[in-house]
């Protein structure tokens, strides 16, 4: 046969082929009618079960050409109970005939109940699936049900799991919680000399509807079960510490009790560690660049050097006593390091690591930490500033 | 081998491409680590053993006068370069498997998930087939325009996961001592044998061989280093728990409104995967046809095609048999035959066919 020949027929058999093969529909679960498109997890226990709830897209809402006439609701809520996670999540499939994606989840949250059990084992069905996402953001539910969060009523045609991943984000982004993504708190859990921090989302009334609200930080011990809550300011200390501070606000006075309130526009933690005798000792420098955004005291008049100099001094001074009060509060509760100061000694040095990694809840009970803030007042606002 | 000249260049981008597609593909194992900081310099290691174990081929290359490692061979001694393209087709239908195996675990777990797609491995086998009846010439300049498409594709992916690096994610070198970086960066080496093909086309090759090696080295050597650095700033440890890291870097990125570069990544991989199959199947049927010089000339291509199919719906059926073709035994085996024993094999014919005829020379 010439070559020509079997080029051209390779071609053709290629052609009709494709013609007959490729028309994407065949699949169930292709459409997106056919999908259950889920925004947000929350898991519950309920005796030895796990109870699920999760909230997805309303398909029939988001397809139609103008969604603002359909009626319904955006998203739309079922429950499962199950013996593992991954059964609940799968009966659901019996409540809604379609085919569950997590593709687009945006958030899992666990109820108080649930994290006080080895959360590892929750997680891993978020980490095995093939459709869940590694930057999925975990936090843990105070006071409610975690079910009842995703089932509160914060208002008409909101996703509720957009909301709250969007409140997670701009808490990390402000330097109130840690990072918490399913990558980060894995490699936490993989990391033997650390403990997981979760944020914590607690439902506030608010008229006939409820808000959302993420301040603090939930605790866990080395068995990755949930210990106790460290309050906003202990939270902020914890970021601080982790290297995490990009921005944020901050109070401080004057000498004549005036409140002055400053944005942190960009942070930077380092560390050095040094062992002496077995004891670690950790030398934490955080430097804060802030700009002023409000202050009772001027009258609208300049502000002048020395009272920038007291407002550094001060905000350098409270700083650093809250993140020494919040180390000290994490050593008298068990000395879990959420810190994650086991890998800063890794990584300072890797010979005391080997011997004193080996029982690091004690070390860690046993270290030290000093702790020098700087404070670099960038700009004082839209005033005017004489020398 | 075929007669269709094709430059360094071409040649080694079609090499870098089947090289590259190996890291893509990459699975976590037991044996090697890849969310450590030593993993950055794995690819290294792997470099300077790639510049060691080329040079039986150059001392091939040398005294060969550019023929072709079967027809050189086959000049002292037929039967014997009758084994050695058997013995090359055998192992490079190894590689073929496990290429095609890691495709059909990537679809039928990343891209599709829980469903069967031996229909699109079929398919793809197919299409490789049909286009290994090209000549190497053709398919060497189509992998100048993927090796742009890849390096516009990794460097976008790894300049998007930028902001998430994460400097905690980095532990000392050495970190479970130097001979375990060793064992590891040797494991790690042990998935890249393409270098090994040079010599089944020395013949087909214009210009610096050599030079062109080094560079193809160096540049596959950096490749794979940004993309294992991305992989640990990125990931961390949270690397071994994924099936393919490298592809789980894609779906944390984003650039402004940019994000979820899956797609991007899985086409790319896709059609780099097409080329490196095409070349394999191209080598395999060459050597069939040494070997049985009277088969028509499109006959070993769709034999392969056919084989190749019957054993993947077999791999296909279970995660122990994608074990198998990981495993470090069967991985490691197949390089130093192909690497390492098959070269000096060739080289030490040819030195005894010289030596035969210098001493036939001084005899007459």
């Amino acid at each position: 046969m010439e070559m020509k020949t079997v080029k051209k027929v390779g071609l053709l058999f290629f052609v009709l082929f494709a013609f007959v093969s490729f028309c994407s529909c065949e699949r169930y679960g292709t459409e997106v009618e056919d999908m259950m498109i889920i925004q947000g997890v929350a898991v519950d226990k309920s005796g030895n079960n796990f109870e699920v709830t999760i909230e997805m897209l309303n398909n029939k809402q988001s397809a139609s050409a103008d969604a603002s006439n359909v009626g319904d609701e955006m998203t739309l809520i079922y429950s499962a109970k199950g013996q593992t996670v991954a059964e609940a999540l799968r009966l659901i499939i019996n409540k809604t005939g379609t085919v569950p994606t997590y593709t687009h989840n945006k958030l899992v949250i666990l109820s108080e109940e649930v994290a006080k059990t080895d959360i590892s084992k929750v997680l891993d069905f978020f980490e095995r699936d093939y459709t869940t996402q590694p930057i999925t953001l975990l936090c843990v539910a105070k006071g409610e049900k975690a079910g009842e969060v995703l089932k509160a009523d914060i208002g008409k045609d909101i996703s509720k799991s957009e909301v709250l991943e969007k409140i997670l984000n701009q808490s990390a982004l402000s330097s109130i919680t840690p990072k918490t993504r399913l990558i980060d708190v894995i490699n936490t859990i993989l990391d033997e000399t650390a403990c997981i921090s979760l944020p914590v989302v607690t439902l506030e009334k608010n008229g006939k509807t409820k808000t959302f609200f993420v301040e603090n930080l939930a605790v866990f011990d080395y068995k990755n079960e949930f210990s106790y809550f460290l309050n906003r300011e202990a939270s902020e200390s914890v970021v601080k510490l982790l290297g995490e501070l990009k921005n944020g606000t901050l109070v401080t006075e004057d000498e004549d009790g005036n409140k002055a309130t400053f944005i942190i526009v960009d942070g930077k933690t380092s560390y050095d560690v040094t062992v002496n005798n077995d004891i670690v000792n950790f030398n934490v420098k955080v430097k804060m660049y802030c700009d002023l955004n409000a202050y009772e005291g001027d009258k609208f008049k300049s502000i002048k050097d020395e009272t920038v100099k007291i407002f550094k001094e001060n905000i350098e001074f409270s700083t650093e006593r809250e993140i020494l009060n919040t180390y000290e509060t994490i050593l008298q509760y068990g000395s879990f390091d959420v810190l994650r100061f086991g890998r800063r000694l890794l990584q300072n040095n890797k010979n005391a690591y080997v011997k004193l990694g080996k029982d690091w809840q004690n070390s860690f009970n046993n270290s030290n930490l000093n702790v020098d803030v700087e404070v670099i007042i960038r700009r004082i606002g839209e005033e005017s500033y004489h020398e | 081998m075929t007669q269709n000249k094709v430059t360094t260049g071409q040649f080694y981008s079609l090499l870098y491409i089947c090289s590259v597609v190996a890291a893509f593909m990459f699975v976590s194992t037991t044996v090697i680590d890849l969310g450590v900081t030593d993993a950055v310099l794995f690819p290294v290691v792997f470099g300077v053993l790639s510049l060691i174990t080329i040079i039986p081929t150059f001392l091939f290359y040398k005294r060969s006068n550019g023929v072709s490692v079967l027809n050189a061979v086959s000049k002292s001694s037929k039967a014997f370069s009758n084994i050695l393209a058997f013995s090359y087709s055998v192992l490079v239908f190894i590689l073929l498997l496990r290429t095609l195996a890691r495709l059909d675990l990537f679809v039928s777990s990343e891209i599709f998930p829980e469903n069967t797609m031996t229909f699109l491995i079929v398919l793809i086998v197919i299409v490789s087939t049909a286009l290994s009846l090209l000549d190497i010439g053709a398919l060497s300049r189509a992998s100048t325009i993927f090796l742009v498409l890849v390096t516009v594709t990794v460097s976008v992916v790894v300049a998007s996961t930028f902001s998430n690096f994460d400097t905690i994610n980095f532990v000392p070198l050495f970190m479970n001592g130097s001979e375990e970086f060793f064992k590891q960066a040797l494991a790690y080496s042990m998935f890249f044998p393409e270098s090994a093909c040079l010599i089944l086309f020395l013949s087909n090759i214009k210009g610096n061989i050599k030079k062109g090696y080094l560079a193809y080295i160096l540049f596959l050597v950096l490749s794979l280093s940004t993309v294992a650095f991305t992989v640990v700033g990125v990931l961390g440890e949270f690397s071994n728990t994924q099936l393919f890291p490298a592809f789980a870097i894609s779906s944390v990125g984003e650039f402004r409104v940019l994000e979820r570069f899956e797609s991007i990544q899985s086409s790319v991989w896709t059609v780099c995967i097409v080329a490196k199959t095409t070349f394999q199947i191209m080598i395999i049927s060459n050597c069939i046809r040494h070997l049985f010089k009277k088969v028509k000339w499109w006959t070993p291509n769709v034999l392969v095609g056919i084989i190749t199919t019957g054993f993947l719906l077999y791999i296909s059926k279970g995660v122990t048999r994608f074990s198998f073709m990981s495993s470090q035994f069967q991985v490691t085996l197949t390089y130093i035959l192909l690497v390492v024993v098959l070269p000096i094999i060739a080289l030490l014919s040819i030195l005894k066919q010289k030596r035969g005829d210098s001493l036939g020379n001084e005899n007459s």
